[in-house]
C-alpha cells in the first residue's frame, strides 16, 4: 500500500528579521541541499513530484515595537511529502527560521496553517 | 573561462567534458530555459523538476550548476544579496573537502560556529578567516562591487553554457 502524500507549503521571506538585508546565495542553497536530503531515500512504486512549486509572494506583518505594518516578500515552496516526513519537514523548518533569521516559518499542511518556531538549540540548515 | 568548464560565481569550475547523456539533454534544455529570460523562482520551480524527472540527484554536476544559475538570476532582480566570503568558503569546502563535516574533522573546526557564520548569524575574525582559507589554499582577495556583480550577472551564465555540447 502506498504512503498517504501530503501537500505542504512554507514561506520564507527574501530578508532577515533583525537587518531586513537580502539572503546570501548561499541560504537559499543550503535550504535547497536540506530539501533534497529530506527526500533522499524514498522509493516506492508510485514517482511522484516532490518539489512541486517555488514562487514569490507578497505579504505583510505588524511589526510588535512600533505596530507599523511592513510589506515584504516570501518565497513559497510547495511540496509532496509523505505524511510520516512531515516532522522532519518541521525540523529542517526550524532550522530554517534560524538560518533566515525568522521568528517563525509559516507552513500549511494541506490546508492547515502552523507557526514552526526555532530555539537557538535547533541549530542551523547544513 | 573556457568552454568544457561552466564557471560559478564563486570562482569554482565544473567540468563540462565529462556530462552523462541525461545531464547533457538536461543543462540543453536549462540553456534555453535560461535564454527566455526566467525570473528566479520561475527557473527554480522548473529545474527541480526537470532534474527529478531527468533521474538526476544532487550529486550530479547539473545540479550545482542550476543552484548558480539561480542564484544569479536572484541577484539580478535584486531578491537575493550579492555573495560573500561564506558563498566562497562553503563552494571551497565542498571542492577540497566534499564535505563541511569532513573539514571540520580534518582542520578541528568547531562546526557549530560554521554553521553559524554560513547562516549569517556570526562572523570570522579577519585572522580566522585566513586561517581557514589558508587550510583550503586560497587567499583573501578585494574586490570592486561591479566587478562582482559583473561576474555574477545571468549574460555571462549564458555565454558559459555554450560549451554544453
Amino acid at each position: 500500500m502506498s504512503e498517504r502524500v501530503v501537500e505542504c507549503s512554507f514561506l520564507i521571506p527574501i530578508v532577515g528579521d533583525t537587518d531586513r538585508k537580502r539572503h546570501k546565495p548561499i541560504a537559499w542553497r543550503m535550504l535547497q541541499d536540506a530539501i533534497h536530503r529530506l527526500f533522499k531515500g524514498l522509493s516506492g512504486p508510485e514517482r511522484f513530484l516532490l518539489v512541486k512549486d517555488v514562487d514569490l509572494v507578497p505579504g505583510s506583518y505588524t511589526e510588535e515595537a512600533t505596530g507599523r505594518r511592513v510589506h515584504d516578500e516570501s518565497r513559497r515552496y510547495t511540496v509532496a511529502i509523505p505524511e510520516a516526513r512531515l516532522e522532519s519537514l518541521r525540523a529542517l523548518l526550524r532550522k530554517a527560521a534560524n538560518t533566515f533569521d525568522q521568528k517563525c516559518v509559516h507552513l500549511s499542511v494541506a490546508g492547515t496553517v502552523e507557526l514552526v518556531t526555532a530555539k537557538r538549540e535547533d541549530g542551523y540548515l547544513e | 573561462m573556457t568552454k568544457q568548464a561552466y564557471e560559478t560565481i564563486t570562482g569554482r569550475k565544473i567540468n563540462l567534458g565529462r556530462l552523462s547523456r541525461e545531464e547533457k539533454r538536461l543543462l540543453l534544455a536549462v540553456r534555453r530555459k535560461f535564454r527566455s529570460h526566467p525570473s528566479w523562482s520561475a527557473f527554480a520551480s522548473w529545474w527541480t523538476a526537470e532534474l527529478g524527472q531527468a533521474g538526476l540527484t544532487e550529486k550530479s554536476p547539473a545540479y550545482r550548476i542550476c543552484q548558480d544559475l539561480e542564484a544569479r538570476l536572484g541577484i539580478a532582480e535584486g531578491k537575493v544579496g550579492a555573495p560573500d566570503y561564506r558563498d566562497y568558503l562553503a563552494d571551497l569546502i565542498e571542492e577540497r573537502y566534499g564535505s563541511r563535516y569532513r573539514f571540520c574533522k580534518e582542520r578541528g573546526v568547531d562546526p557549530g560556529h560554521l554553521s553559524r557564520v554560513l547562516a549569517s548569524r556570526s562572523e570570522l575574525s579577519l585572522e580566522s578567516l585566513r586561517s581557514l582559507l589558508g587550510a583550503l589554499g586560497a587567499v583573501l582577495v578585494v574586490r570592486g562591487e561591479k566587478e562582482l556583480l559583473d561576474h555574477a550577472s545571468p549574460a555571462v551564465a549564458s555565454r558559459a553554457l555554450a560549451g554544453v555540447k
